[in-house]
C-alpha cells in the first residue's frame, strides 16, 4: 500500500514560478489524472514526484519518507518522462535487461513477457533508434511496467501511438491498477484521462485544482 | 560496457599512429629504455624553454583523445539517456559512485594501452632490453598520467552537465592552457618565480614527468593527482546529489 503526499510543494527556476503550493494525497489502487496544455506543470511534478527535482519549498512525502531527506527515490517505481527515451544503440530487449540489471528482479523471460504485453516482438534485433515513434513510447512503457511497479508515474505515455496502441495500453493499465498499483498519468489529451481516472486534475500555470 | 571497453583500447592505434613517425625513422640505438620511453613520450628535452615546454605538452595529445572520448561519459546519461537508470538506483550517490568507477577503468585501460605501446616502441628503437629503471619509469608515469587523465576527463564531465557538453571541454581546456602558459613564464616573471608553491602546484608541471625525474618529486605528482582527483570525485558528488536531473536540455539552456 503506497501513499503519496505533496504539501505545498513550490518550484522556481530563474525566479519563473513552474510549480505553485500543490497540495495532493494519492493512494494505491487508483488512477490520478493531471492534464493540462504544455508549459503547465505536468511534467515538473512528475520529475518532483520521481526524485528527479529539488522543491525550492514544501516536500514530497512517500509513505511517511520525505523525498531528498529520508529516500532519494521512489522505491519500485514505474517512470515515463516525456520525451526521454532509451539508449538509441541497443536493441529494446538489451535496454529492458541493462536496466533490469540494476535491481535484479527479473530474470530474461519476464522482461521478453513485458516487451510482448506491450504490443513489441521480444526477439527484434532492430536498435531502438530504428525503431518507429510508436515503437519507442511502447518499449519505454515497457521498461516502466517490467519490474510490476508499486507506483506508475505516466507522462504523455500514449504520446505517437495509433487507436490500437492507445486502447492497449489503457487495457494494461486497468490491468495494473486491478493489481494494486498507484498510478499517476499526464496528459494534454483529455479523453486518456476520462476514459482511465478516478480523479482528475488541471494544472494551469503550475497551478492545481481538481476537476469535477 | 563493451563498447566502452573498445573504446579505451584504441589508445593503442592512437599511439601507434601518433609515433609512426618514429618507426619510420627507427635507426638502432644504444639508449637505455627508460630515457628512450621519456623521450617518445614528452617528445624531447627535460629542459623547460618555451619550445621544450610546448613539446612536451603535445607529448600528452593521447590524453588529450581520451578526454574527447569519455569527456562526455556522465554527462550522457544524466542529461539524455540514463535518467530511467538512476531513478531505479538507491540514491543518486549509488549511480555517481558507480559511473566515476567505471571511468577510472577505462583511464586505466587508456594509458596501460598508450604507455605500453610506447614502452614496447622504445625497447625496439634500441639494443637494450627492458630493465628495473625502465618498469620503474613505466609504472610512475602510470600512475601519474592514469589520474591526470581521469581528473581531467571528470572535470570536463562535471562542466558538461553544468554548462553543457562544447563548454564543459572549452572551460577545462582553456584552463589547462593558462596553467601551462603560466609554466612556461615561470621563469621569467620574478613574481611567480618567488613563489614556487604556484609551479608546485601546477597540474600540468606535474603531469610532464619528465621534467623532474628525482623519486620525491615523481611521489609527489603521484600524490598530488591522487588527491586532486578525490577532490574532483567529492565535488562532483555534491553537486549531483544537489542538481536537478535532466531539467533541461544544457546544449539549449535558457
Amino acid at each position: 500500500m503506497y501513499t503519496i503526499e505533496i504539501r505545498n510543494l513550490c518550484k522556481t527556476i530563474k525566479n519563473a514560478v513552474i510549480l505553485e503550493d500543490i497540495n495532493l494525497k494519492l493512494e494505491s489502487g487508483n488512477v490520478y489524472g493531471f492534464v493540462g496544455k504544455n508549459g503547465s506543470g505536468k511534467t515538473m511534478l512528475f520529475r518532483s514526484l520521481a526524485g528527479l527535482v529539488h522543491p525550492t519549498s514544501g516536500e514530497v512525502v512517500i509513505n511517511g519518507k520525505i523525498l531528498h531527506k529520508d529516500i532519494a527515490f521512489v522505491e519500485n517505481l514505474g517512470l515515463i518522462i516525456e520525451n526521454v527515451g532509451l539508449y538509441p544503440e541497443f536493441t529494446g530487449f538489451k535496454n529492458l535487461k541493462l536496466l533490469a540489471k540494476i535491481n535484479n528482479k527479473i530474470n530474461d523471460e519476464q522482461i521478453k513477457a513485458t516487451i510482448a504485453r506491450v504490443g513489441l516482438d521480444p526477439e527484434d534485433k532492430r536498435t531502438v533508434k530504428k525503431y518507429s515513434l510508436g515503437m519507442r513510447q511502447r518499449i519505454v512503457l515497457a521498461q516502466a511496467l517490467m519490474e510490476s511497479p508499486d507506483v506508475l508515474l505516466l507522462d504523455e505515455p500514449t504520446n505517437g501511438l495509433d487507436e490500437a496502441g492507445t486502447e492497449l495500453i489503457r487495457s494494461i493499465l486497468r490491468e495494473e491498477v486491478k493489481r494494486g498499483a498507484l498510478i499517476a498519468i499526464a496528459s494534454h489529451d483529455k479523453e486518456d484521462i476520462a476514459f482511465l481516472c478516478d480523479t482528475k486534475y488541471k494544472m494551469t500555470a503550475g497551478r492545481l485544482e481538481e476537476m469535477a | 560496457m563493451k563498447k566502452n571497453l573498445m573504446k579505451a583500447l584504441l589508445a593503442i592505434p592512437v599511439t601507434l599512429v601518433h609515433h609512426i613517425m618514429e618507426l619510420h625513422n627507427y635507426q638502432a640505438t644504444h639508449a637505455p629504455v627508460a630515457e628512450l620511453f621519456m623521450e617518445h613520450l614528452f617528445s624531447g628535452s627535460p629542459s623547460r624553454t618555451t619550445d621544450d615546454i610546448v613539446m612536451n605538452v603535445i607529448g600528452l595529445f593521447e590524453i588529450l583523445i581520451f578526454n574527447l572520448i569519455f569527456g562526455t561519459f556522465l554527462y550522457h546519461d544524466l542529461n539524455t539517456n540514463g535518467i530511467y537508470a538512476i531513478a531505479r538506483q538507491k540514491g543518486r550517490h549509488t549511480w555517481y559512485f558507480r559511473k566515476v568507477a567505471e571511468l577510472f577503468l577505462y583511464t586505466v585501460i587508456w594509458v596501460s594501452g598508450y604507455l605500453t605501446s610506447v614502452l614496447l616502441l622504445s625497447s625496439y628503437t634500441t639494443s637494450l632490453s627492458i630493465d628495473s629503471v625502465a618498469v620503474t619509469m613505466f609504472v610512475t608515469t602510470l600512475i601519474i598520467l592514469t589520474f591526470f587523465a581521469f581528473v581531467i576527463t571528470l572535470l570536463i564531465n562535471l562542466c558538461a552537465i553544468r554548462f553543457g557538453s562544447n563548454f564543459g571541454f572549452v572551460i577545462v581546456y582553456l584552463a589547462l592552457i593558462l596553467l601551462t602558459g603560466l609554466a612556461i613564464i615561470n621563469e621569467k616573471i620574478p613574481f611567480l618565480k618567488n613563489l614556487p608553491l604556484l609551479l608546485k602546484l601546477n597540474p600540468m608541471a606535474n603531469a610532464v614527468v619528465n621534467w623532474d625525474l628525482s623519486g620525491s618529486k615523481t611521489l609527489f605528482a603521484c600524490i598530488y593527482f591522487f588527491a586532486f582527483s578525490l577532490l574532483a570525485v567529492l565535488i562532483g558528488l555534491r553537486y549531483i546529489a544537489k542538481m536537478d536531473i535532466g531539467i533541461q536540455d544544457r546544449e539549449n539552456s535558457q
